[in-house]
């Protein structure tokens, strides 16, 4: 069956053709063989027995005169002519088996007499016997005179006369089969081909479109028209039809692909961004636009094999996310990568999955976005200076109060010396120790000070808020207490830390602290509410959120106003108190983080701000 | 293409096989029959023969048994060949064809002769031609010149003397040519050895755009001549050819004698020419009786043959009481022929060997100016015919 299979289909035919015929050639042969033997053999039976009688009945008279001579001439015209083929030999012998005549010329045959002599001669039968290593049909024919038997005469038939006559008739049929044969043999040939021909010339044109030649189609349409004239309606017709509608459909799809192929190539190629082909598992770029070489510094051919990860750190976690299909993410915002001079640049990196050369792959664009870092931090510093300039008098009292101290402490040293009096040991060396603390207490303001409005950069720390808030309680709590406004500081000591920058976080939480004392104020002032104001900073974690809440009894948000509060420039304040950034910048510093920022309020009876955090666990804290 | 034609070709020799299968049988027991050695004995070779001894034809056989034994004495005399002597089985068949075909098989099969010799006349011989071709028997020298035992060609009859065509041949020959007669009457025997001679009168007849102008016939054993004799008296025939024995053609001659009716008359050999001679008396006169051996009698005139001289030398030192004849001569050289053959089959002598050393004799002399000359696929050994004519009871050879 296997060698079957591997046939061509115009073999398939052409054997299962020849097949056919030869199973039918042997069938007709084995029947017309079994035919003609049974009656080949019967014929010669008849015909012996005819024999056998004719010659019984002219030796009657000499089988009574015992006249050996005329018996023996009766016996061999027996076997004259062409019954010499038939006829192996006749005997005649009298009722008691002796013979008296037969036809043997070169010697008797072993067994013959007792053949003879055990013959039933009183009536007629053929019994199948073997003399001289033929086979023969062995006739008995009893000799009669009135009622009884006088002898027999006995004929061998030769049982090779019907093989060849059977071989003769076998020659004739065989050329008969053979030509039939050979014509079959051509004849299926032809239907092989003709069935097989528009086939397989099918397959070539496909084989040719396969190579991408589309061209072949105008000629396919011309040979059809010239050599299959005859053949239009049959199925390789039809098959021919579909083929070429399909080949058209075929063609415009390749052809609209080429088109978006070429559309999106020349996006790849100008666009603006980096964008890179990286594979999913390894991080290996795979391709690399004209654009990042020129942002990164290097060629191409650097670009390619490298591993994206050497351009810049990126969170494995996160750019290997669960994507749904032909979604596109941001996955990381504000990371630095870093050129082939050393030189850092900021990207967002925007991927999608996708396919290239049979390979799962990333798209990742990383868009350049240094200089609007730049500006934020430029924007987020001025924000910060304003915050200073309207604390300036808080923190000049506040810096005031040790000096203050420091002075009378001096003061009343001075003043002890000019008096020449003896100060007390105690009282010196609490005067000092006070002293001392106070400039402690003074230089730490101004530490605070002066980290609070140095310019920060993007780095990523691991920070506990709790610090945070505690620092800008320090910077700012005691003018907020001064204005009559209750700071209540609710810190989770347990909580994770997160991934982000203290300076930053301070920033935030300064303005978050700012506004709601600016809303306090408002309603106060605004209200003539008398309840006295009241912020409350709290810290709290829960499942892998780390929450910062600040909420405030203010003036609280018109729900009208709610939707503006965090674009930029929008500010309720009056002109030159506030240049509405604050909340936007807040927002933009908690999303660099991965954090997120909600508010929730009650026009005239508060505001309350979440800033939620992803909580980064380190070993350490997996314990908590 | 070429495992499907591969395949083809195993189908075909497949289907070959199945069709013809059982065909091949072995090859029958015959065919590759060992030489056969049947008849040879340590001290002799024993040699059958079936011919007329008695009866109307009687003189024939006995002439020719004659004429052969006499040479076989000799030899035998002589020591035999190659140390073996011939041994003789002669019956007699009566010139019936019936008696000469049980006779024949009764030497093959119970007498187990080596090779039969000397048959006398065309039914008989014929008769046996089946026998002789089953049991792969060799027949030397025939008493006939029927065409049948010459076409088709048999291995197994060893033809020496002329055939019957030819003597008819030359009988029209000399009736025609030499005579210029056109009226050609036939007298023959209602046999196959009439009929042979009929046929070769008819064949010669036609190559001179001549048909017999009436043809008669008798009954072999009878003397029945009077109707054909009637219609050939009726035809005024200026010859006839007579294929028949003695007694009636003898018979036939003197009725026309008596007739008043004396065209030429034409025997061939087989008629028994020296027996005729003497029944026709002087009515014998210029009766030409066409012969396949010379005249077996010294010619005071000229210098005699030295094989007619051997065979009146033999006959006479065997058989005193017998006359030379051409039958007797005949047997003779049949003996010559015989013996000559069994010498060059050597010691390991079979029949197949027989035959072949019978082939291999070529332009052989027998003494007669005459030479004899086989071949293979050739077993006719002369071709000479003579003419004789009755003069004063004598048998005299004529130009």
């Amino acid at each position: 069956m296997n060698i079957i299979n591997k046939l061509t289909l115009k073999n398939k035919i052409f054997v299962s053709c020849l097949g056919f015929i030869l199973l039918v050639s042997i069938l007709i042969a084995l029947f017309t063989r079994s035919l003609l033997i049974t009656g080949l053999t019967s014929e010669l039976k008849k015909r012996g027995i005819g024999i056998a009688q004719s010659i019984a009945d002219s030796s009657r008279v000499y089988i009574l005169t015992k006249n050996r001579a005329e018996l023996t001439a009766l016996a061999y015209d027996a076997k004259l002519g062409n019954r010499k083929d038939i006829v192996k030999y006749l005997i005649i012998s009298d009722n008691q088996g002796n013979i008296l005549a037969h036809t043997f010329t070169k010697g008797f045959p072993l067994n013959i007499k007792t053949i003879v002599k055990n013959q039933d001669y009183t009536k007629e039968h053929i019994t199948s016997i073997d003399v001289d290593r033929d086979s023969v049909f062995h006739v008995v024919v009893p000799v009669e005179e009135g009622i009884y038997t006088v002898g027999s005469v006995q004929v061998g038939l030769e049982k090779q006369h019907i093989e060849k006559l059977i071989s003769n008739l076998r020659l004739v049929f065989l050329s008969f089969l053979s030509m039939v044969s050979v014509i079959f043999f051509f004849l299926s040939h032809r239907l092989a081909l003709h069935i097989t021909k528009p086939v397989s010339s099918l397959i070539r044109y496909t084989d040719q479109l396969t190579k991408g030649n589309f061209n072949i189609m105008s000629n396919y349409d011309l040979d059809k028209e010239n050599s299959e004239a005859g053949a239009k309606d049959d199925e390789i017709a039809k098959l021919t039809n579909s083929f070429i509608k399909m080949t058209s459909q075929l063609k415009q799809s390749t052809d609209k692909l080429k088109e978006s192929q070429r559309k999106y190539r020349s996006l790849f190629q100008s666009g603006p961004n980096p964008i890179f082909v990286v594979n999913k598992k390894t991080f290996e770029i795979l391709d690399a636009n004209p654009n990042s070489t020129e942002l990164f510094g290097y060629d191409r051919e650097e670009l390619i094999g490298m591993s994206l990860s050497t351009l810049g750190s990126l969170d494995d976690g996160k750019i290997t996310p669960e994507y749904s299909e032909s979604e596109t993410m941001v996955i990381s915002s504000k990371v630095k990568f870093y050129k082939k001079n050393g030189g850092s640049v900021f990207v967002n990196i925007h991927s999608s999955p996708s396919e290239y050369r049979n390979e799962d792959v990333i798209i990742v664009a990383a868009t350049d976005i240094t200089e609007l870092v730049e500006k934020d931090s430029q924007l987020i510093q001025a924000s910060k200076m304003t915050n200073l300039e309207k604390m300036s008098a808080g923190i000049a009292h506040e810096i005031n109060q040790p000096l203050n101290a420091i002075k009378m402490g001096s003061e009343y040293l001075c003043m002890m010396d000019e008096r020449k009096k003896k100060i007390e040991e105690v009282d010196r060396r609490m005067v000092l120790t006070q002293i001392s603390s106070q400039v402690s207490r003074a230089a730490e303001i101004v530490g605070r000070l002066k980290t609070f409005s140095r310019k920060a950069d993007f780095a990523r720390e691991v920070i506990n808020v709790n610090n945070c808030i505690r620092s800008v309680n320090k910077i700012i709590g005691r003018q907020i207490t001064l204005q009559n406004i209750d700071l209540i500081l609710d810190l989770n000591e347990s909580i994770p830390s997160i991934l982000a920058h203290n300076n930053r976080m301070e920033q935030v939480i300064f303005n978050l602290v700012t506004n709601a004392r600016d809303a306090v104020n408002e309603r106060i002032e605004l209200l003539k509410d008398i309840e006295k104001g009241k912020i409350t900073i709290s810290s709290f974690f829960d499942h892998k959120t780390v929450c910062i809440d600040v909420s405030d009894n203010g003036a609280g948000i018109e729900s009208d106003q709610m939707d503006s509060i965090f674009e930029s420039f929008y500010t309720t304040k009056e002109m030159g108190e506030g240049l509405g950034l604050g909340l936007p910048i807040i927002q933009g510093i908690v999303r660099d983080y991965n954090g997120n920022i909600s508010v929730k309020s009650t026009p005239g009876s508060g505001t309350h701000f979440r800033i939620m955090f992803p909580a980064h666990w380190t070993g350490k804290d997996d314990v908590v | 293409m070429i495992l499907i034609l591969k395949g083809f070709i195993y189908s075909f020799c497949l289907f070959f096989l199945l069709f013809y299968g059982g065909a091949c049988t072995p090859p029958k027991q015959s065919d590759i029959m060992p030489e056969n050695r049947t008849g040879i004995k340590t001290e002799e070779i024993l040699i059958g023969s079936s011919l007329a001894l008695g009866g109307h034809a009687g003189y024939l056989g006995t002439q020719m048994l004659q004429g052969a034994m006499s040479y076989i004495h000799h030899i035998n005399e002589k020591g035999g060949i190659h140390k073996r002597k011939l041994k003789l089985i002669a019956l007699d068949d009566r010139y019936n064809p019936t008696q000469c075909l049980y006779n024949t098989q009764k030497l093959i099969l119970e007498n187990q002769v080596f090779a039969l010799f000397c048959y006398v006349g065309t039914p008989t011989t014929v008769r046996i031609i089946p026998l002789v071709s089953e049991a792969r028997i060799p027949l030397v020298g025939m008493f006939t010149g029927a065409n049948r035992l010459r076409q088709p060609v048999n291995r197994y009859l060893i033809n020496i003397r002329a055939s019957y065509y030819k003597e008819t041949q030359a009988a029209v020959d000399l009736i025609v040519k030499k005579r210029n007669l056109d009226k050609v009457a036939v007298f023959y025997q209602y046999d196959e050895y009439g009929f042979d001679g009929l046929r070769g009168t008819e064949i010669a007849l036609k190559k001179y755009g001549l048909i017999p102008v009436a043809k008669g016939s008798y009954v072999r054993g009878t003397l029945d001549v009077e109707a054909g004799l009637e219609k050939i008296i009726q035809s005024e025939a200026q010859a006839v050819v007579m294929i028949g024995t003695y007694d009636s053609c003898a018979k036939f001659i003197n009725l026309a004698k008596e007739s008043n009716f004396s065209p030429l008359f034409h025997n061939v050999s087989f008629v028994g020419s020296k027996e005729l001679a003497r029944r026709l008396g002087k009515n014998g006169e210029g009766v030409i009786v066409t012969q396949v051996v010379p005249p077996p009698n010294f010619d005071r005139t000229k210098e005699s043959l030295p094989g007619v001289k051997e065979y009146i030398t033999l006959l006479n030192t065997y058989y005193p009481n017998s006359k030379p004849s051409f039958v007797g001569l005949e047997g003779y050289l049949n003996a010559r022929i015989l013996t000559e053959g069994l010498k060059r089959a050597g010691q390991d002598i079979t029949r197949e060997k027989f035959i072949t050393a019978i082939e291999s004799i070529h332009q052989y002399d027998l003494g007669i100016k005459n030479p004899l000359s086989f071949g293979i696929n050739d077993y006719q050994g002369l071709d000479e015919v003579y003419y004789t004519m009755i003069k004063q009871g004598e048998l005299v050879l004529i130009k």
